[in-house]
């Protein structure tokens, strides 16, 4: 959405929530922790509305003057029991390895104890291991070393993780290969020690 | 009736065996658990397989899963794909569909809100394609493009 239709979306947002209270069918667009602003596009009756600014909430379904702004208070009177069961944001650890290499970075070693802590604020914690190489080479090639390394990690980890209270059946590996290379670090082909990675999620 | 069994059964016995083991495979993929209940207050169940079931911290949920909430009740569910999503009471969500790649994070996830307030925060599968998750409720479809977003739906019988 452009400025343009962010403005009109605002002038149409005249509507209180107080006056569709009537309607029990609501969604209400949130800011997240970081300011960002996603959206939600609400399709019913045929009709699309895209709610995309922070507590822009539409009453369900979409149609004459419900386009509206709901405030902070309102949302945590009928959505603060759900939103307080939201589980905590899970929490990445990087690793780095050496070029072609599966072998743990010793210095990163140390980013360990930082996975541990977390798992100690958590129930039920899962670990999500993700390997990512750096640009050079195929897309299958970097899949499989991916892959391998967040094995090696998995391999070495499990018995630490199991005796944080971390069992094998909530222990995971994925191979990004070079989907996914860091901002900046992005150019195909490359050699980048930053890229050749693996990407430890605690949630 | 003579105690044999011909040969074609026996045979038929066999690919039978063949079969099923050659299927189980599949039948334990469709089985994977998608998400797993890390926070809950009060009572929380599901309907799972025309079976009712409660559930409880740590315990896994599965595509096809209907998540019941009873009166002064909650849970926080976190997906495979890092998607939160959370229910007050009196709440009913249906887990319709889940599919997820882990490689390149293609996927989709729908549910259906069919009462109550549910809170979602998206995760992966929204992040590489906006609107592959989608929320219904009886009388709309929400396409979800990220991140943060809270929702309430009645069924249509009088609250």
């Amino acid at each position: 959405m452009n400025r343009r239709e962010s403005l009109l979306v605002m002038a149409l947002a005249s509507a209180t929530l107080t006056a569709c209270a009537s309607s029990r069918n609501l969604v209400v667009v949130l800011p997240e922790a970081d300011g960002h602003v996603g959206a939600v596009v609400v399709q019913a009756g045929g009709s699309k509305t895209v709610l995309n600014a922070a507590y822009a909430a539409d009453h369900l379904p979409p149609g004459h003057q419900r386009l509206a702004t709901a405030d902070a208070r309102t949302v945590e009177r009928i959505f603060g029991e759900a939103l307080a069961s939201l589980p905590r944001a899970p929490v990445d650890f990087t690793f780095h390895f050496a070029s072609n290499s599966t072998e743990l970075d010793a210095a990163a070693m140390k980013e360990l104890d930082g996975v541990i802590a977390e798992i100690a604020q958590r129930k039920a914690a899962e670990v999500v291991i993700t390997g990512h190489t750096d640009t050079v080479g195929g897309d299958e090639d970097n899949e499989a070393l991916s892959r391998a390394r967040a094995e090696t990690v998995r391999d070495r980890l499990a018995p630490v993780l199991t005796s944080h209270g971390v069992p094998p059946e909530s222990v995971s590996v994925a191979g990004r290969g070079k989907r996914e290379p860091l901002p900046g670090h992005e150019r195909d082909n490359t050699e980048d020690p930053l890229n050749r990675r693996v990407v430890i999620t605690v949630r | 009736m003579p105690n044999i069994i011909p040969p074609g059964c026996r045979l038929g016995w066999k690919l039978l065996l063949l079969t099923t083991a050659l299927n189980f495979p599949l039948a334990a993929r469709a089985d994977n658990p998608i998400g797993q209940i890390k926070s809950e207050t009060g009572a929380v169940s599901a309907e799972r397989a025309g079976k009712h079931i409660d559930l409880h911290v740590g315990d896994r949920v599965f595509r096809s899963d209907v998540v019941i909430t009873a009166a002064h009740s909650s849970v926080g569910v976190t997906f495979s794909d890092n998607s939160l999503l959370a229910l007050g009471s009196f709440s009913r969500l249906s887990l319709d569909q889940f599919r997820f790649d882990t490689t390149t994070h293609d996927g989709a996830f729908d549910v259906s809100l069919h009462r109550g307030t549910l809170a979602v925060k998206s995760g992966q599968i929204v992040k590489q394609s906006p609107e592959a998750m989608r929320v219904r409720t009886r009388v709309a479809v929400l396409g979800v493009r990220g991140t943060e977003f809270v929702v309430r739906a009645d069924d249509g019988e009088g609250q």
